[in-house]
């Protein structure tokens, strides 16, 4: 029994992370060839038969297409519902591949095509004598915290077109973001979908929006660069509070603030991370 | 085409078992620690960034694109 990792074995934790991380997030096109022979591994390392016939689609719509042709019979939902997830199985795929190449247990051999095959393509449907592989994403994009986001595109684009689109981890209509001049304060505070609708708010600008939500000021500072205390009663949501605020350039923005703030200046001075007061200090010495 | 999937025999099924050989051969923490460190980390990024959100999304534009 094992009942800890070595010091050098703990170090290799990080090192396995990266490498998974990378493979799950590959944007590499399919590698057909290694691909074939991990998933022949795979299927004999359970006492299958190799496949003998073997497809590539560009996304997960193009393999039910194919698959589709391939078997009239077929439902998309059951087509879905056998598929594996090659690369993106990478959290699984690391912690085996650490216990077997790390730790030295043998058991995890076992997985050896399926390690393998996560280095080489996307999703796939595997069948008796068919295997079909999917291309891994062409791109796939991110903010400044992990979440899945892109403000110009597609947040995750496969090379047949297939598409996600997704802000700050939301996903959205596609149509947000390509066709954003259409997007109106009335189709976002109307959206049934409520985390939907906070991102129609941002992208539209809050600054648009509360003005057509009668916004109720609760404080307003003298100093412009400081601001309005504002709250909305947002549908389904309820109460929120917002500071409009001018910045250097002129521009008005609106910030969604604490529902604790009182004043402007508190709100404005939490957007920096201060407290109120010091951020009239600072003002003042500068 | 024959239509039999053997998705679970092929992944499903030799996970479970390679799981149940690792747990006979390692302590919990040493499970958790791994899992934490890598399987967790991995999860948060790939699995529900990525591949929840294909799957999430897609469903609907898939079986609409579909059917």
């Amino acid at each position: 029994m094992i009942k800890n990792l070595t010091a050098e074995q703990e170090a290799l934790l990080p090192v396995y992370r990266d490498k998974w991380l990378d493979i799950g997030l590959s944007t590499e096109p399919l590698n057909f060839e290694k691909a074939k022979a991990a998933v022949c591994v795979a299927y004999e390392s359970v006492g299958l038969p190799k496949p003998t016939k073997f497809y590539t689609a560009k996304s997960p719509v193009d393999a039910i297409r194919l698959i589709k042709n391939l078997n009239p019979t077929m439902g998309t939902n059951k087509i879905m519902s056998d598929m594996a997830y090659g690369c993106h199985d990478a959290n699984w795929l690391g912690f085996y591949q650490y216990f077997r190449d790390v730790v030295g247990i043998k058991a995890c051999e076992k997985l050896d095509g399926l390690i393998d095959l996560a280095h080489h393509c996307g999703w796939l449907n595997m069948y008796h004598d068919t295997v079909v592989f999917q291309d891994r994403p062409k791109h796939i994009k991110f903010d400044d915290q992990n979440r899945l986001h892109c403000e110009y595109g597609p947040a995750i684009l496969y090379r047949d077109g297939y598409s996600v689109y997704a802000w700050h981890g939301v996903t959205i209509p596609s149509e947000w973001i390509t066709n954003k001049g259409e997007l109106t304060a009335k189709i976002a505070l109307t959206w049934v979908n409520t985390e939907q609708r906070k991102v129609a708010c941002e992208i539209i600008g809050w600054a648009t929006v509360l003005r057509e939500l009668n916004a109720h000021t609760i404080d307003s500072d003298e100093d412009p660069m400081i601001g309005t205390l504002l709250e909305v009663d947002i549908p389904d949501i309820g109460k929120e509070k917002f500071l409009r605020v001018l910045c250097g350039t002129g521009r008005e923005f609106a910030i969604p603030v604490p529902p604790n703030m009182k004043t402007a200046l508190e709100a404005n001075a939490w957007t920096y991370g201060l407290e109120g007061n010091l951020l009239r200090d600072l003002e003042v010495r500068t | 085409m024959k239509s039999v999937s053997v998705s679970a025999q092929v992944r499903d099924q030799v996970m479970d078992q390679v799981w149940d050989q690792v747990w006979d051969q390692v302590r919990d923490q040493v499970m958790d620690q791994v899992l934490d460190q890598i399987g967790a980390q991995v999860w948060d990024q790939v699995r529900d960034q990525v591949e929840d959100q294909v799957w999430d999304q897609g469903r609907n534009t898939l079986q609409n694109e579909i059917n």
